[in-house]
């Protein structure tokens, strides 16, 4: 009981850092309309930032982790703007977006290979955060507490900032129509670049904890993320902010599990398992509406 | 009625709260040019999207030659003989004015892939076979153009391409939604023209129209809608004359403003 | 010649291998199924001639007949389950199915060599990439203008109207659909002989971004458009490492953007004016500009 309680523990722990991930990506599918290839490029990118400024410029933890975030979310707002806008503008729909996406990806994984050799390293154990502590009779690493708080600030503070405030009525409504959100007296120009940052930046965060709880940090962080923050927000039922954190717990336990009781090269079959099942007989996912499907269509 | 090729009977569909076509009993007769008129939102088009089975009706029959169709999908409708034509152009783009008739045939067609593959003799001579016949439905329709892309060409003469595409498909019945919408008088008489032509050579044509002149010139016979239901039916100056329509259409029923009008439009010479 | 030859043997035959999927890609497309699954079919192709060079020593003919059938078969199978989905739902749905497969390599050990991966003589050679690649293009060209092929443009404009005119879009996908996976399985089968060596990682998402961005890159409206695309995607990134170094991805990655922003319809596209010249030479026209008035 004792196992399965940490195991679970463990699993959320896993699953926050796609749900976070999946906040970001899902944020850019059903608001800009991009299936954005090079999503996990903006975490590699966050976590690779962090290693920079932790060991060699010997910044603090924490502030480099703010740095982080908002390198990855600039770095967003400039994709989006060279790369999403020209086809956004005319018209285009999910196909070439996709493609100057993938193009994006190439470069900037080909550019993170080249900084960091190719090479593996972990942030400084000095300054990164790092032991246990008991909680609730279960191990808790400090490592899971921050993603587990990660998850918990982005899932409450993107929800409500989507449902309860103008820049998010106008987000929502440029996921609907650029023109509706234009009309209502929004700046549709900045709405795009808010929603494109926030949706990076949440990446980076996803990437600098991922970094953190691996151990692990190369060129090649982002892509596990991608894949797994991709299902975490069609199982969620995508344009929900709700279902793609529940969608990314979800897959994190059932990893967990699966890895625990049944066998470990069983991990990714669960959860792509999972996707194509929700894809094919459930497309909307656990919460989403037919009308958030409508965005992506758009 | 004693020769009717389609015949309608209580025919309903529903969108949410709203029934767009409610209870419409409608018939046409074999080798007629019949009108649909009625004012925007009364349901004509929705009515061609069941009887072609864009939608699928939620209770009633449509009977083709005495055969239901309700319920089957476009294509098996349109391989009945069957087929339209659409309020905004729908050509396929990428495809040549001869291209967009020859994808008419496409049912007609039967040279296998295989035999296309090799380019037997039996698929070239289709291939001929086709673009000639495409040829000769342009030139019955009055197109001249042949290899351009059908995009580039003025609207007017989209919408004939349209209708020769339609054509192409060998229909017993073409339904032509708005044909004439964006037209001006002498496109659309020409439009009227062609309707006459398709009738003389064996099809029925059920006309949906805003113009009225089109209907009383060109049209048998006519029914007229509003919200769904069958308001009016008879030849086309009874549906005209008829007070409930004069009411549907110009909001009260003493409006003499718009009557004179219509009147006018009886006089039209080309009106045998 | 022959210098260039020797140079460039391998990019050529690459650049061949990535056409072939791009092919397999665009015969989807060109019925307006956008799909990703070229991976999975070529991962079905691949390792099915990975196990009968390995355990029957069969040869090259033999392979590829297998991979064509099974890559047909599989995506037959699969058409079932994916067509019936909305189109962007069904490009994720063969995102997740490329996902899966990597899984299915993972467990399938005995027939895949699992983590490990499986060695592959190498039975192919350029000759034979450059003639499978002519015979899906010819193929295609005799198929562009034929009743399946009108049909299948028809359904990728406009399905509805497709449908009025009396074509089937469900049979015209599938069709589509499984004539992809024989290309592709066939293209599985082409790059396990070039690389002589395959694993998980082989038939992944690089395999099947490469594929599409080939494709888009090149044009989806004609057939030569995903060769074109191949080379360009492929090929040109390889002649330019053996010069400099280390930007090919960089610059790849860039001129796949560039083309995206402003050429958004690829390299070849058959509506632009030269490439049509030829066919809008006007026919003999006889004067009929008037519609017949029969009354």
């Amino acid at each position: 009981m004792d196992v399965l309680a940490q195991q679970i523990l463990n699993g959320l722990a896993l699953g926050s850092v796609y749900a976070v991930f999946g906040v970001g990506f899902g944020l850019m599918l059903a608001t800009l309309g991009v299936l954005n290839a090079a999503h996990g490029t903006f975490a590699t990118w966050g976590a690779l930032t962090v290693l920079y400024l932790v060991n060699d410029v010997g910044l603090g933890f924490w502030p480099a982790l703010v740095l982080g975030v908002l390198v990855s979310g600039v770095m967003a707002v400039i994709v989006d703007f060279v790369a999403f806008q020209p086809i956004r503008r005319r018209g285009g729909d999910l196909l070439p977006a996709l493609i100057t996406s993938i193009g994006v990806w190439i470069f900037l994984l080909a550019a993170a290979r080249m900084v960091t050799g190719a090479t593996t390293s972990r942030y400084s154990p000095d300054a990164a955060p790092s032991g246990s502590f008991d909680f609730l009779g279960l191990t808790l690493g400090r490592t899971q507490l921050v993603s587990l708080l990660a998850v918990a600030v982005v899932g409450v503070g993107l929800h409500t900032l989507l449902h309860r405030t103008r820049v998010g009525a106008a987000m929502r409504a440029v996921g609907h129509s650029p023109m509706a959100a234009s009309l209502g007296g929004v700046n549709p120009v900045l709405v795009v670049a808010v929603t494109a940052f926030l949706s990076g930046a949440v990446a980076g965060l996803a990437g600098i904890t991922m970094g953190l709880n691996t151990s692990t940090v190369n060129f090649m962080l982002g892509e596990a993320l991608l894949l797994k923050g991709f299902a975490a927000v069609i199982i969620g039922g995508f344009g929900d902010v709700r279902g793609t954190v529940v969608g990314g717990l979800l897959i994190g336990v059932a990893e967990v599990l699966t890895a625990q009781y049944v066998s470990g090269s069983l991990r990714d079959a669960v959860t792509f398992g999972l996707l194509l099942a929700f894809l094919v007989f459930r497309p909307r996912g656990l919460f989403g509406s037919a009308a958030s499907m409508q965005t992506v269509r758009a | 009625m004693t020769d009717a090729l389609l015949t309608i009977a209580g025919l309903k569909k529903r969108f949410g709260g709203v029934t767009a076509v409610d209870d419409v009993d409608m018939v046409v007769p074999r080798g007629a040019v019949m009108g649909l008129m009625g004012p925007n939102g009364a349901g004509k088009t929705s009515l061609v999207n069941l009887v072609t089975g864009f939608y699928r009706p939620d209770e009633g029959s449509v009977l083709l030659d005495g055969r239901e169709v309700a319920g089957l999908s476009p294509h098996q409708i349109s391989r009945r003989g069957i087929t339209r034509t659409y309020q905004n152009v729908r050509l396929l783009s990428g495809f040549n004015v001869l291209e967009q008739v020859v994808a008419g045939m496409y049912a007609s067609r039967k040279a296998s892939s295989l035999s296309s593959l090799v380019m037997w003799p039996a698929e070239r001579r289709e291939r001929r076979a086709c673009l000639e016949r495409a040829d000769e439905l342009l030139t019955r329709v009055g197109v001249t153009e042949r290899h351009e892309l059908a995009e580039n060409l003025p609207y007017g003469t989209q919408r004939r391409v349209e209708i020769a595409r339609a054509l192409a498909t060998d229909p017993q019945l073409v339904l032509l939604d708005e044909p004439t919408a964006g037209m001006n008088r002498e496109e659309s008489v020409a439009v009227g023209e062609l309707i006459c032509s398709m009738r003389d050579q064996g099809c029925t044509v059920l006309v949906v129209e805003h113009n009225m002149r089109l209907i009383l010139d060109y049209c048998d016979q006519a029914y007229v809608m509003s919200f769904g239901q069958v308001l009016s039916h008879g030849t086309p100056q009874e549906c005209v004359d008829d007070p409930a329509v004069q009411k549907a259409y110009f909001g009260k029923e003493n409006d003499a403003s718009g009557i004179p009008a219509l009147r006018e439009l009886r006089s039209d010479p080309r009106r045998p | 010649m022959g210098g260039f030859w020797d140079q460039y043997r391998s990019v050529v035959e690459f650049a061949m291998a990535n056409a072939l999927f791009a092919l397999g890609s665009w015969i989807a497309m060109w019925a307006g199924v956008f799909s990703m699954a070229g991976a999975t079919f070529g991962a079905v192709g691949g390792f099915s001639a990975a196990y009968l060079d390995l355990h029957m020593g069969a040869g090259i003919v033999v392979q590829l007949l297998v991979g064509a059938g099974l890559g047909l078969g599989v995506a037959a199978l699969l058409s079932v389950l994916l067509l019936k989905l909305e189109s962007h739902w069904m490009a994720m749905a063969t995102v997740a199915l490329v996902l899966i497969t990597r899984v299915v390599v993972l467990s399938a050990e005995e027939y895949t060599g699992g983590s490990v991966g499986t060695g592959v003589t190498r039975r192919v050679d350029l000759v034979t990439v450059i003639a499978l690649v002519a015979l899906v293009c010819y193929a295609l060209a005799r198929l562009r203008r034929s009743r399946y092929g009108m049909a299948a443009h028809a359904v990728r404009e406009d399905a509805a109207v497709a449908a009025a005119l009396g074509v089937n879009p469900f049979t015209v996908r599938a069709v589509a659909f499984a004539a992809s996976g024989l290309v592709a399985g066939v293209a599985g089968v082409v790059l396990a002989n070039l690389l002589q060596y395959i694993g998980p990682d082989t038939f992944f998402i690089t395999l099947a971004f490469t594929m599409v961005a080939a494709m888009v890159l090149g044009g989806t409206y004609h057939w030569a458009g995903p060769i074109v695309g191949a080379i360009v995607f492929v090929g040109l990134p390889e002649v330019v490492r053996s010069y400099v170094d280390g930007v090919d991805e960089l610059m790849t990655g860039a001129l796949l953007v560039l083309i995206m922003v402003f050429m958004p319809r690829g390299l070849i596209d058959p509506r632009r004016q030269w490439f049509r010249r030829r066919a809008s030479q006007p026919v003999a026209q006889e004067p009929a500009p008037q519609p017949e008035v029969v009354r």
